[in-house]
């Protein structure tokens, strides 16, 4: 910054231009964007399953045909029954101890609990009536007689709290036996002739009015309707009478979701136009991409939408079809395909078999080997990606976020509010965060939001303290001065006028703190806590892997891959902050 | 200076009350409490919760002060704190939170001492070299090569050094469990050190990157300075200028750093001690984070933050003592 101005360059282009000549940090910059877009395109590189195929699936036809008429059919007719004697034994019988352990946290629950606990001990006192509240089914009439009004209504609001619980528990278990149906419906249609699938449309409707109607009392009438229902489908779908449809199949692409489209798209599309737009500022042809938020905006939310029809208009279907089980025993016929580079899922576990032990070794068909299960680590370690470097990703922008908006409220009012963050950001300084860190993730339920809204803040202080010294240093500036004269709101100045030529040095912060919160991950994942299986990143690798240490692939691996990524994040983090602080070099 | 120094002394109960508060907020609102840990320790195995064992629980509960808010919790705690009193351990056999920590905290202390001498004298060679030939390979290398090694995942070389470089000379555990009366002291020193080089390596290797290049750019200013280019009109040697007159200046603010290494040597001691079975204080806080036993998660924040306060103050202290320029008046 001790350069003079020059004219026509902006700041942006003197720090990038500063960054180039530094070639260590620029391999690492480019190495790291590697890495993200290697990640978010995971689910294209490493699955189990092919991008396209042509061909037909009669094994599946089959299974989910069995499934239709078996599994479906006595879901639909068991539930009702299940939930009538489930009722019936909580009405005959009394509300359990057990009914009350399970609800103390409950606030009515505990309220009622010493009523009932008293009628209990005075039943236990009576021999006979406790031999029987223990063993039988029969309503007991003694008990009743012996209630006080007070004791009569507990018991009665406890059973209407069970059978409440009962019926939802039961009705949303048929409603998932009902969607199981429509799936399968919907699998069997898709393998055939128009006009057979136009039948099951009709099928699924005689389902769900089979299965509909006060599900406790019309007992005979719904098994006779289901019943009929599934003759019916026997007979228009019988895997041995219908024909077939080869068709073009994209069962890589069914299975991704709403989350993975927005990576992959996003992805894509950047590449597709920052590549472009950067190359084209590098070489100082025009300097296009000054707004950058204008160009982010036509990235993100094209990707966004797209992963918002996605979410809503795709269909899930074949989901845990084993595409490379299929080709093999012939369930699945394939007359062409094309499969992804690595064709191994990060959770596929496969089949036991004689003479084959795990973890094995690197080879021919697991490049890096597998874990103690079998999986393969490469894919494994793709997979692993998305999370270790989200988690870093996310948390640091948390932390960003925080120490902005504290750092620049501080360095902008300065007085009170200065001294009241200064002393929240030394309390936070001095804090064993580590120790804190360890505590909250593992008292939390284990989930990666979790991990990565705890590091978030705990990791802010660093970045306040640097913007507040950033405002400190540019409040008194001329250009400010002006833009208060010109009557700019204080939010205004703060955001639009100070905090843009303040950034740099956060920037550098930023980076850094991308690498240290993927190691901190790494480090509480290599304790036990974060990640839990089979979801995996690369920290998970090597806790799992550490159990085994005569395999050395298991944890060297993981290991390394780590120490990559932090150490192209610090290389970055370091070449911006030479870039942006020649003073530093010279 | 007395002034400052009565300040900076009053500041560190107010800093600790911020942290402790901080810490048992974020340790009661997290889900679950640790009856739920006991209910199986109070029905002696089986989970059936009988009248016996729950009113036990409740007792139980009772007496620790679990059943009140938050903020009286906290009180009776505070209460404790300021009679010296950390509480009883949640765990069977109850013993005193402060015996416990005391006895595993010499271990931690030591190795963190024994650390700090280390990344000293280690990293200020190095930021002398870095700063004295810049721009040359061997700048280059001084500067990258730390880096490196600075993110380089410490439970990663600890496994990596567990398994290729234990056996013979090092064993793989870092704890010689016997006395000197026991082993007589030509063995014990030796057993120590063979135990303890490994862990004390992961532990170090992270931390001079940091310094050396606090260091570097530190010594950089200085030879910028004016001082620096009177003593080279003089005709003394570069050796000279550099290190009789440029990096004496220069240490100055890396002795404030001490303070701030602490933190980051206390984090690390709870994954050197899990992977080295070392009884120190972070193998005590991780085993009390699985059995969620409070009063000793609470103890051991307020212990290595006092510790963590004293080291600022001592760096702050030092950092007048060798700098005549600066008095805090």
């Amino acid at each position: 910054m001790s350069d003079p101005p020059v004219e026509g360059k902006s700041y942006g282009d003197i720090i990038v231009a500063a960054f180039r000549k530094n070639r260590t940090a620029c391999l690492a910059l480019w190495l790291s964007v590697g890495m993200m877009v290697g990640a978010a395109l995971t689910p294209l590189f490493a699955n189990d399953r092919p991008f396209y195929f042509r061909g037909t699936m009669p094994g599946e036809y089959r299974k989910s045909f069995n499934q239709l008429t078996r599994g479906a059919y006595f879901n639909i007719l068991g539930l009702p029954g299940r939930l009538r004697a489930e009722v019936e034994k909580f009405e005959k019988r009394s509300a359990t101890e057990a009914e009350f352990i399970k609800r103390m946290d409950d606030a009515e629950a505990r309220r009622l609990y010493p009523t009932i606990s008293r009628l209990r001990k005075r039943a236990d006192e009576m021999p006979e009536i406790r031999g029987r509240w223990a063993s039988s089914d029969e309503p007991l009439e003694e008990m009743l007689s012996l209630m006080t009004p007070e004791e009569k209504a507990a018991f009665e609001i406890v059973i209407a709290r069970v059978v409440r619980d009962l019926r939802s528990t039961y009705q949303g278990l048929l409603d998932n036996a009902l969607d199981g149906v429509s799936l399968k419906l919907r699998e069997l249609a898709d393998q055939l002739d128009s006009e057979t699938a136009a039948r099951t449309k009709a099928l699924e409707a005689k389902f769900r009015a089979a299965a509909g109607g006060d599900y406790l009392t019309t007992k005979e009438d719904r098994r006779a309707a289901l019943k009929g229902a599934v003759d019916e489908a026997r007979a228009a779908l019988d895997p041995e009478k219908v024909r077939h449809q080869a068709k073009l199949r994209y069962p890589l692409f069914d299975s991704l979701n709403g989350m993975d489209v927005l990576f992959i798209v996003t992805t894509l599309l950047a590449l597709v136009t920052f590549g472009p737009l950067t190359w084209a500022r590098l070489k100082h042809l025009r300097p296009i991409g000054r707004r950058w938020f204008v160009s982010w905006a036509l990235v993100l939310a094209p990707s966004a939408a797209a992963a918002v029809v996605w979410e809503l208009a795709h269909e899930v279907k074949f989901q845990s079809v084993s595409y490379k089980k299929g080709t093999e025993d012939g369930s699945i016929q394939m007359t062409s395909s094309l499969w992804p580079p690595i064709r191994y899922r990060f959770d596929e576990v496969p089949e036991v078999r004689e003479g084959v032990s795990f973890p094995s070794p690197p080879d021919n068909t697991h490049i890096l080997g597998t874990d103690f299960m079998g999986r393969d680590l490469l894919s494994r370690m793709m997979w692993g990606s998305r999370i270790s470097l989200s988690i870093g990703f996310v948390s640091a922008a948390i932390s960003v976020f925080i120490g902005i908006v504290l750092g620049s409220l501080a360095g902008y009012y300065r007085g009170g509010v200065d001294i009241a963050l200064s002393r929240l950001i030394e309390i936070m300084l001095c804090f064993p965060s580590f120790f804190i860190i360890l505590a909250v993730v593992a008292f939390l339920p284990p989930s990666i939001y979790n991990v990565m809204v705890v590091l978030g803040l705990f990791g802010w202080m660093g970045i306040a303290r640097l913007e507040r010294g950033e405002f400190y240093r540019l409040i008194g500036q001329d250009f400010v001065v002006a833009a208060r004269a010109l009557g700019a709101t204080n939010v205004r100045t703060m955001f639009r006028h100070v905090l843009p030529n303040g950034l740099a040095p956060v920037l550098v912060s930023a980076s850094f703190a991308v690498a240290g919160a993927m190691l901190t991950e790494s480090g509480l994942s290599f304790l036990g806590f974060g990640v839990q299986e089979p979801n995996t990143s690369w920290g998970q690798i090597l806790y799992t892997g550490r159990s085994q240490l005569q395999h050395w692939w298991t944890f060297v691996i993981p290991g390394a891959a780590i120490f990559l990524a932090v150490t192209c994040y610090n290389l970055v983090g370091d070449g911006i902050r030479d870039a942006v602080d020649p003073r530093l070099k010279t | 200076m007395r002034v400052y120094l009565l300040k900076r002394l009053l500041l560190i109960p107010v800093t600790l009350l911020g942290i402790t508060l901080l810490t048992f907020l974020v340790m009661k609102l997290a889900p679950g409490d640790p009856s739920q840990v006991l209910k199986a320790q109070f029905s002696g195995g089986n989970m059936q919760a009988t009248e016996a064992n729950k009113k036990a629980l409740e007792q139980w509960r009772k007496d620790r002060h679990l059943d009140r808010p938050i903020y009286v919790q906290y009180g009776y705690w505070l209460r404790d704190l300021l009679r010296f009193d950390l509480g009883r351990s949640f765990m069977p056999p109850y013993p005193k939170v402060s015996g416990i920590i005391w006895e595993r905290m010499w271990i931690t202390v030591i190795m963190a001492l024994i650390v700090f001498t280390l990344i000293y004298t280690i990293a200020i060679p190095i930021g002398i070299v870095g700063a004295a030939k810049q721009f040359t390979l061997w700048d280059r290398i001084l500067t990258v090569a730390p880096f490196i090694l600075y993110s380089l995942p410490s439970f990663w070389v600890g496994t990596l050094m567990i398994v290729y470089l234990t056996g013979k000379a090092f064993p793989t555990t870092g704890y010689y469990p016997k006395s000197i009366a026991e082993a007589g002291f030509g063995t014990w020193l030796l057993e120590w050190v063979r135990h303890l080089t490994l862990p004390i390596i992961c532990e170090t290797y992270a931390g001079f990157a940091f310094l050396s290049r606090q260091m570097r750019s530190s010594l950089l200013e200085q030879i910028r300075q004016d001082f620096v280019r009177t003593a080279r009109a003089k005709g003394l040697s570069e050796r000279v200028v550099i290190l009789r007159h440029a990096t004496r200046n220069a240490l100055i603010p890396i002795v404030t750093l001490f303070g701030s290494l602490l933190p980051f040597l206390l984090a690390g001691s709870i994954i050197i001690e899990y992977l080295f079975s070392i009884p120190g204080m972070g193998q005590l806080f991780f085993q009390a984070v699985l059995e969620r036993d409070y009063p000793v998660l609470m103890g051991i924040e307020t212990v290595s933050a006092l510790l963590t306060l004293v080291g600022i103050l001592v760096s702050d202290l030092l950092y007048v003592l060798v700098n005549p320029t600066i008095s805090y008046e």
